[in-house]
């Protein structure tokens, strides 16, 4: 038996900024060899796709939907359900995080892709209403950052400095950790249960320094890996149940192509098993959380408000948000002008406006589209304004 | 006029003829044109040391050091234009901006944001990325090898498109030509050159070449440069079996260059960012035909069929076979393929630079 088991996990989305010029690119270069990589390696994996980028390749490149569907047909990729934009969904108001998920059920049903009652909540983005609505919307297992799950069973602390006292934040690595675990979230005054499969960061962070090592043989960079697993799977709480690795591909795609062709290579010729979605759904959950933490995959909460303009634009947007919910339905808009300024709100709530690199690229197609909601908003008539 | 080109030290073999980066390439052949045009052209290298002393400074934001180490390095360099490539002269166009000096042009060859670079320059890769956006908001004048180049800095650095110039390079045609008269039918013969790097994408085309031996079971391929990717493409090579097939050379002169395009049935360029890709250009003139991966900045020389979207390894194989069975068909196409490169002259390059430096001084 190999020493180190994993299930693959990869999420594709691109914002909405990006042309359409450069999304049939990133089609060619990084979501066909991806999947041809896989496929010659015989490894079966899950794969989250927004619903926003899977209608953009509708229109732009059907080829890549037929590839996916004869994917999902083939049992080589289960589709995980997701988020229409890449929203952080604990952020949002009940009513944006509820048409965030809805639309993008109703793309993949009109695609005619099979979508499996598992949930990729964009960023990892996890609270415990996350989990509600999950449920409500129809699934049965959400997947989140191992940050969430470690964070469950720390003592608070606080540490004193001059200003007075301040959270220590730090999440010690916990022995025991499972990939699989349930936890009950209250949805419509049941109290269901709910699976929550868990990504492990450091083996993410890992293959990511892997993907950028200086060194030049596969079986030199798989060391950096190798001991990321050997750390990880120590800890486990049953060392031969299969782990989550997770990760856009976009980081390593298209310029890591080959080297992670030769990471997979060592990784199956030496000690790692890839477990198909349906093993892994297969498996028991190995423990009870009765309140898991919010949280993302990102190192930093500070991140998503590191500046004044960080801050604004949120404020704007939620000021927007609950002017657009008291003006239409977000979940069942009426006229194509609501449609129009839905897919424009949902759009905007996309996390790529605080991390995507360069602000001058990216920043003001969201102001645009925040000035046009308004634009609606303030022609509107008086029974329809906040 | 006086223009002083400001770049990287240039590495042992620039004045010998030997083949480097495209960027030293670029100047090996663009100085010469310039100076027979009448320009007065120095050169102004800025040294590892100089750039790894005004690395703590950038990473500290203390700007007004690194001009301090930009006067330094400008010692007594006088001239009416300072033309700056990438961003290696960032820290003398530090001080010259200071200094209100404007008649500054700087020329993108590889953009830092598209995720290549050298690694042996001393510098983080923040730090080289800060400089170089530095020296693209604020030199008037900017410069591109293609209209590829071009929309990506529009896109990913939100620079006006009207202060970018496209300014293709050339190919000098009494050094490349033609060295075969006669291309009797035999085996093919593949090419590939450019630096051993990530961005070339030779791992890829090394992997693809493995599926294409089962067609084309005789094909070879020749894989020529120098890089930090070296022994990695030679440990691959050796792995996937390919030894007898496959041959690695070190840098070759520009005239062994010329020889070995003159012998070879196609010039892959498989290039995850490529933004001219001169090695295309000095093929053609040779009457080797190219096939790249777009999109490219080779596109401004290529045509669609001479283009192709695939990056994975099996549709890139499966372009190659395509290529070479059209190549098969067409035995006037290297004489057609010389043809297209007779207007691409390092003069008109040299032309269109000159223009550009009366630009600045008006």
């Amino acid at each position: 038996m190999n020493a180190y088991r994993l299930h693959l996990i990869w999420f594709l989305h691109q914002p909405f900024f990006i042309s359409d010029e450069e999304l049939s690119w990133r089609v060619d270069s990084t979501y066909f060899p991806l999947l041809e990589a896989l496929r010659d390696r015989s490894i079966k994996c899950s794969v989250g796709v927004t619903g926003s980028l899977l209608e953009r390749c509708a229109q732009l490149r059907p080829d890549f939907i037929e590839a996916l569907l004869e994917a999902i047909q083939g049992d080589w990729i289960m589709l995980l359900g997701t988020a229409a934009y890449h929203p952080i969904l604990p952020w949002l108001s009940t009513q944006s995080a509820r048409a965030q998920i809805l639309v993008d059920r109703e793309v993949k049903a009109r695609l005619g892709l099979p979508t499996s009652n598992v949930f990729w909540p964009t960023e990892l983005a996890w609270s415990m209403r996350v989990g509600a609505l999950a449920i409500e919307l129809g699934y049965e297992t959400v997947v989140i950052d191992n940050c969430s799950r470690d964070a469950a069973n720390i003592v608070p602390r606080w540490r004193s400095d001059s200003g007075g006292l301040y959270p220590v934040v730090n999440v010690d690595q916990p022995l025991g950790i499972a990939s699989k675990i349930s936890t009950v979230v209250s949805s419509s005054g049941a109290c269901p249960s709910l699976n929550l499969w868990v990504r492990e960061r450091a083996l993410s962070n890992a293959l990511l320094e892997t993907m950028h090592s200086d060194e030049e043989r596969a079986t030199h960079y798989f060391d950096i890996f190798s001991a990321a697993l050997e750390s990880t799977f120590a800890r486990a709480k049953d060392p031969s149940a299969p782990l989550v690795l997770a990760d856009d591909p976009e980081r390593y795609l298209p310029n890591g192509l080959t080297r992670l062709q030769g990471l997979l290579d060592t990784a199956i010729s030496t000690s790692v098993e890839f477990v198909s979605p349906r093993e892994f759904i297969s498996g028991p959950c190995q423990n009870f959380l009765s309140y898991v933490p919010a949280g993302t995959m990102e190192d930093s909460d500070w991140m998503w408000s590191a500046t004044t303009d960080d801050q604004w634009f949120r404020r704007y947007l939620d000021q927007l948000t609950l002017r657009v919910e008291t003006a239409c339905d977000l979940l069942c808009p009426k006229t194509e002008k609501e449609h129009d300024i839905r897919r424009k709100l949902l759009r905007v709530q996309d996390s790529g406006f605080y991390f995507w690199h360069y602000v001058s690229r990216t920043r003001r197609d969201f102001y645009l589209n925040l000035v046009e909601i308004e634009d609606w908003l303030n022609k509107l008539p008086p029974k329809h304004k906040l | 006029m006086r223009v002083v080109h400001v770049t990287a030290a240039r590495r042992p073999g620039f004045d010998h003829g030997v083949v480097l980066g495209g960027l030293e390439r670029f100047l090996q052949e663009l100085i010469p044109a310039e100076q027979a045009l009448g320009l007065d052209v120095g050169v102004l290298e800025i040294s590892l040391e100089a750039l790894a002393a005004s690395s703590d400074a950038v990473s500290q934001y203390d700007w007004g050091k690194v001009s301090a180490i930009g006067r330094e390095v400008l010692g007594t360099f006088r001239a009416d234009v300072f033309h700056f490539h990438d961003w290696y002269g960032g820290v003398v166009l530090e001080f010259l901006y200071r200094q209100g000096i404007r008649s500054l042009v700087v020329s993108s060859h590889l953009p830092l944001r598209r995720g290549f670079t050298y690694r042996d320059v001393g510098l983080s890769w923040e730090a080289k990325s800060l400089v170089e956006n530095r020296c693209l908001q604020a030199a008037p004048y900017i410069t591109v090898p293609s209209s590829y180049a071009k929309h990506f800095l529009i896109n990913e650095y939100g620079l006006f498109a009207e202060r970018i110039s496209v300014i293709q390079h050339g190919v000098n045609g009494s050094t490349f030509y033609p060295r075969r008269r006669s291309f009797a039918e035999e085996a093919p013969r593949l090419i590939a050159v450019g630096r051993f790097t990530d961005q070339k994408g030779f791992e890829l085309l090394v992997r693809a070449f493995k599926l294409i031996l089962s067609v084309e079971p005789d094909a070879r391929l020749t894989i020529v440069g120098h890089g930090e990717k070296r022994d990695g493409l030679c440990h691959l090579i050796n792995d996937l079996n390919l030894n007898k097939s496959v041959a690695v050379l070190d840098g070759k002169s520009k005239i062994e260059l010329a020889s070995l395009y003159s012998d070879s049935t196609l010039l892959i360029i498989p290039s995850q960012f490529e933004p001219f890709g001169l090695v295309g250009l000095e093929a053609m003139a040779c009457g080797c035909p190219v096939l790249a991966i777009a999109p490219t900045g080779a596109s401004e020389y290529l045509t669609a069929e001479e283009l192709t979207n695939a990056y994975s390894i099996r549709q890139l194989a499966e372009a190659i076979c395509s290529r070479i069975l059209v190549l098969r068909e067409q035995t006037a196409s290297r004489h057609l393929v010389q043809l297209r490169t007779k207007e691409w002259t390092w003069q008109r390059a040299a032309i269109a630079y000159r223009e550009l430096y009366n630009r600045c001084l008006v």
